[in-house]
């Protein structure tokens, strides 16, 4: 059969599955949605603020079902690689498994049996699904804007620079490698050089006792031991000749700079770590805020987060401390919210900057305090924020606590003034997502 | 027989060049010609990258293919699987079409290239071209430019009507795509709708004649005189029904499903002949690499290289190793040709007891070639496969019998046990086991348009639960209807197995106007 055709599709794009995997993706992107509040309810949600890189995507909305047998019936399947076995041996069967009808299909099957799929979503994929329909409300104030500033930072070594940058020991020590190397073939040579000279000058010694006649062995020698004196000459002038030091050894301290964003967004994080707020109630609203951390650092890289946790005392720490002090007490929630209007005076009066308050509670204060807590939201906080959540955890939802009513007046006059409450695991990320629905269109 | 060497086209891991691919094929195809008496289609062969080559995978190999999700699935799994190097890229993708379109990686140095060749362009090729499988069921000049026009044409309806519609129909076809396949020539004869409009005159013709009284005093015929049933026989190529009767389908949707049959019924031959293929193809590339070494067209290098692939590649894990996975195609059908061959040229008394025609024929040619193109899996099994590869193999029937506690051994490889093995052997390799017996059995036409699909099971086994109901709500979203399987058992009982409910409700129309 002669005739045939040689085609080079190389430079046919790839990626003819682009649209394809894009059309799974957002499959995909259902699928995991539709995960996301289970997987908020058990503790993966640490994981995935870790490193999780890869996320199980359950079967439901990505199998490809068809017409196919279950168990039951008879089935006889042939095997390859008998050892020991006879007709008629019989084996029983293990408690609720399977025969041998199995998992192992014959091979013109197409379909292959499907465990659990999964792909591989970065975090930040999955964040962005997890946060897709959030956002902070009423960005208004300046917009995020970029405002950056510069700071200079070592960044190891460059072969230029200014004097004053000079790194004396380096630069010497590039010398000391440059001339060991530039020298070492001649050395090598010279050496060998010097052997021979010595082994000629060896033998016009024998030739001493000569008679006349050879004397010409002895011109000879002598001719080859001038040579070699030239030879080594030049070797050793050559070697003397590697310059100590050479530009190309120069090494000068790098520096390189940094932008530094001025922020002009910042969340503040309240936090009742009193007595009443049990393990549960903590748990809970350390979920939340760790929700928040993420939703935040996702979406607004440039903000600012603050932390305040009190209990008849107020204290502001970092993230750290925050999230995982086992410090208890009672509670008085107007020392916080006294923090925080330090914090507003003093940091942020300039009024230019784009605040957020987000706080937990179980709702246990002190008696007379709740008057204190409405007021000073009334007066001090709330004129100054663009938003406010207040999220009451407890796991009993007929509860009536003692911020509820005095926050609910305030919840009534202002509408940057959020309440919500969460009883179980499953709650937070609904309640979560209420807080910050993305309003605008 | 001793052969005049020729100078080696290559040496062993050589690259390749378009010259030495070309000088290479003519020397595969003259041995193919010569020696095999293949008769191919004539090859086309494209390089492409890697990258290009899990593209190839995930379309199923055709070089297009109209856009689903389920194939961003298949080339997101291979593509993570290649790069955890658990997998290799097959070095052959070969397409049914004439041309015969093989794929060669570009990362193959010659020997690789050399044998991708002859594996696919000679071998696949000569079986597309001559099994009667691929002759009656597909038409290798047409597919791809019929896969331009769908590809083109599900394009425009995504425009038209969304993706989302789109996708849900495409969906729900690749569900029934085992059921997209006319496995027996149609009966022509009258139209359905023409036999439709019949049963309705003679209904209604009934309901004129309908006389009270002597209704209401004659004594009535045995009430198994049912009326017409609508379609008088069970249709089985569930696909074709609904894309032909669905009640109020508009006819984009009609065309779509009719695509995805016919692109089913191309796929259909290739899942009944895997041992088959894969075995003649490795046979074919065997002989004539082994050949070519014997000419001297390639090195002992390259002849090393090849035979550690080849070996690879007709490996057989025993049942209990880590990495087995069923019976390797490329195994089993090596080994039977093989020993097709074997039997003619060098026969024992066993081979002579068991195939009196094979043993001894002095053209085992045309013994390789006949299994080739006359049979398919499971009948190439029954027919053609030997105690001996049976010991090779050293296999055994292992019977799982659900109401029992116990499984056995059925058969093993020995004299009682050889037929039993190549029974259940063959016989795995029958549709039926895989794919449940499911067809239309009836449609109230008169009624509420419910389509009444009937499930004959197989050797006692009911259906996956959970995929049936997947799947039923598939059927129900091509239909538009409600969806009934009823499962009818050897002895005459019916039961009703799975219902799903269609998106619309009927209205008062008749069904066919």
């Amino acid at each position: 059969m002669s005739g045939y055709t040689i085609v080079d599709r190389r430079a046919n794009g790839k990626g003819k599955s682009l649209d394809n995997r894009q059309k799974f993706l957002k499959r995909v992107r259902e699928s995991v949605k539709k995960a996301l509040p289970d997987l908020i309810n058990s503790r993966k949600l640490k994981d995935i603020a870790g490193d999780g890189g890869i996320i199980h995507i359950p079967q439901k909305n990505i199998g490809e079902p068809s017409f196919r047998h279950g168990q039951g019936g008879i089935r006889e399947s042939v095997r390859p690689g008998n050892k020991e076995y006879n007709t008629g041996d019989r084996f029983r069967k293990p408690n609720g498994a399977q025969g041998s009808g199995g998992g192992k299909k014959g091979s013109n099957n197409p379909d292959p049996t499907e465990d659990e799929f999964t792909i591989e979503i970065s975090r930040e994929e999955f964040l962005d699904y997890f946060f897709e329909e959030l956002e902070l409300p009423d960005l208004v104030k300046t917009g995020l804007k970029q405002v950056t500033t510069t700071k200079w930072h070592n960044a190891g070594f460059s072969t230029t620079g200014s004097p004053a940058k000079l790194d004396r020991s380096r630069t010497l020590r590039k010398s000391q490698s440059r001339r060991l190397s530039s020298r070492a073939p001649y050395k090598k040579k010279l050496a060998e050089a010097e052997a021979d000279r010595m082994a000629l000058i060896v033998s016009m010694s024998w030739t001493e006792e000569m008679e006349e006649r050879d004397q010409e062995l002895r011109v000879s020698l002598q001719a080859q031991i001038d040579e070699l004196d030239k030879v080594i000459e030049g070797l050793k002038r050559k070697i003397a000749n590697v310059p100590f030091i050479d530009p190309v050894d120069l090494r000068y301290h790098s520096m390189v700079a940094e932008e530094i964003p001025v922020t002009s967004a910042v969340m503040v994080c309240i936090m009742d770590n009193s007595g009443s707020m049990g393990e549960f109630e903590k748990t809970l609203s350390r979920k939340f805020f760790a929700l928040l951390y993420m939703f935040l650092a996702r979406k607004y890289e440039k903000i600012t987060l603050r932390f305040i946790y009190h209990t008849t005392y107020a204290k502001e720490v970092d993230e750290d401390e925050f999230f995982n002090s086992r410090e208890s007490g009672g509670t008085v929630v107007s020392t916080a919210l006294e923090l925080l209007k330090k914090m507003l005076k003093e940091d942020y009066a300039d009024g230019n900057t784009n605040i957020y308050v987000c706080q937990c509670s179980d709702g246990d204060n002190w008696g007379h305090d709740n008057e204190l807590c409405k007021e000073l939201l009334i007066d001090d906080i709330l004129p100054h924020v663009q938003y406010f959540a207040y999220t009451q955890v407890g796991n009993d939802p007929g509860y009536q606590s003692d911020l509820w009513p005095s926050y609910e007046i305030v919840a009534n006059a202002h509408k940057h003034f959020q309440m919500n409450t969460v009883h179980v695991d499953a709650d937070i990320y609904p309640v979560f997502k209420e807080l910050f629905e993305k309003k605008s269109k | 027989m001793v052969m005049k060497k020729k100078k080696p086209l290559f040496e062993c891991g050589q690259d390749w060049t378009f010259e030495l691919l070309e000088k290479t094929w003519v020397e595969i195809a003259r041995i193919a010609d010569e020696d095999l008496k293949l008769d191919y289609y004539k090859p086309q062969l494209e390089v492409i990258s890697s990258e290009q080559m899990l593209d190839c995978y995930a379309a199923t190999g055709l070089p297009i293919m109209y856009k689903h999700w389920s194939f961003g699935k298949e080339f997101l799994r291979n593509h993570k699987a290649y790069k955890e190097g658990q997998m290799g890229l097959a070095y052959e993708i070969v397409i049914n079409s004439d041309p015969c379109i093989a794929y060669l990686m570009e990362e193959n140095n010659m020997t690789m290239q050399c044998l991708v060749m002859a594996h696919a362009s000679a071998g696949h090729s000569a079986v597309f071209k001559g099994n009667k499988m691929f002759k009656q069921f597909t038409d290798a000049g047409a597919i791809i430019d019929y896969l331009l026009f769908a590809k083109n044409y599900l394009s425009m309806c995504e425009e038209k009507y969304g993706e989302a519609e789109v996708e849900s129909v495409l969906d729900s076809c690749h569900a029934l795509m085992d059921y997209g396949v006319d496995r027996y020539t149609r009966r022509g004869k009258v139209s359905a709708a023409e036999e439709q409009k019949r049963a309705i005159a003679r209904l209604e013709q009934q309901r004129i004649d309908y006389d009270p009284i002597w209704d209401k005093t004659v004594p009535k015929k045995d009430a198994s005189e049912k009326e017409d049933k609508w379609p008088p026989e069970p249709e089985d190529n569930i696909l074709y029904f609904i894309e032909k009767y669905a009640p109020d389908l508009p006819s984009w949707k009609r065309e779509v499903i009719r695509i995805i049959r016919k692109i089913s019924q191309y796929f259909y031959p290739q899942s009944q002949t895997k041992v088959l293929n894969e075995g003649f193809a490795t046979f074919t590339h065997y002989y004539i690499m082994d050949k070519m070494y014997k000419e001297g067209l390639i090195t002992s290098g390259s002849w090393l290289e090849f035979i550690t692939s080849h070996t690879g590649v007709v490996f057989q894990p025993d049942f209990d190793k880590k990495y087995f996975s069923g019976m390797n195609p490329y195994a089993l059908g090596f080994a039977i040709f093989m020993d097709l061959k074997r039997m003619c040229e060098a026969p024992t008394d066993e081979d002579r007891q068991w195939f009196p025609s094979i043993a001894g024929n002095s053209d085992w040619l045309s013994v390789v070639k006949d299994a080739m193109e006359n049979y398919k899996d499971d009948t190439f099994i029954q027919q053609f496969m030997s105690p001996k590869v049976m010991r090779d193999f050293r296999l055994f029937a292992v019977k799982d019998d659900a109401d029992s506690d116990y499984v056995e051994i059925s058969a093993i490889h020995n004299d009682q046990g050889y037929i039993d093995i190549r029974n259940a052997m063959a016989d795995s390799y029958n549709r039926g086991n895989w794919v449940p017996d499911i067809q239309v059995d009836e449609v109230h036409v008169l009624g509420d348009r419910t389509l009444f699909l009937k499930h004959t099971p197989y050797l006692g086994r009911p259906l996956h639960d959970g995929l049936a109901k997947e799947t039923i709500a598939h059927v129900a979203n091509l239909w538009e209807f409600d969806v009934v399987i009823e499962t009818h058992d050897d002895v005459g009982n019916v039961d009703i197995e799975y219902l799903a409910h269609g998106p619309k409700k009927v209205s008062n129309k008749p069904m066919f106007k």
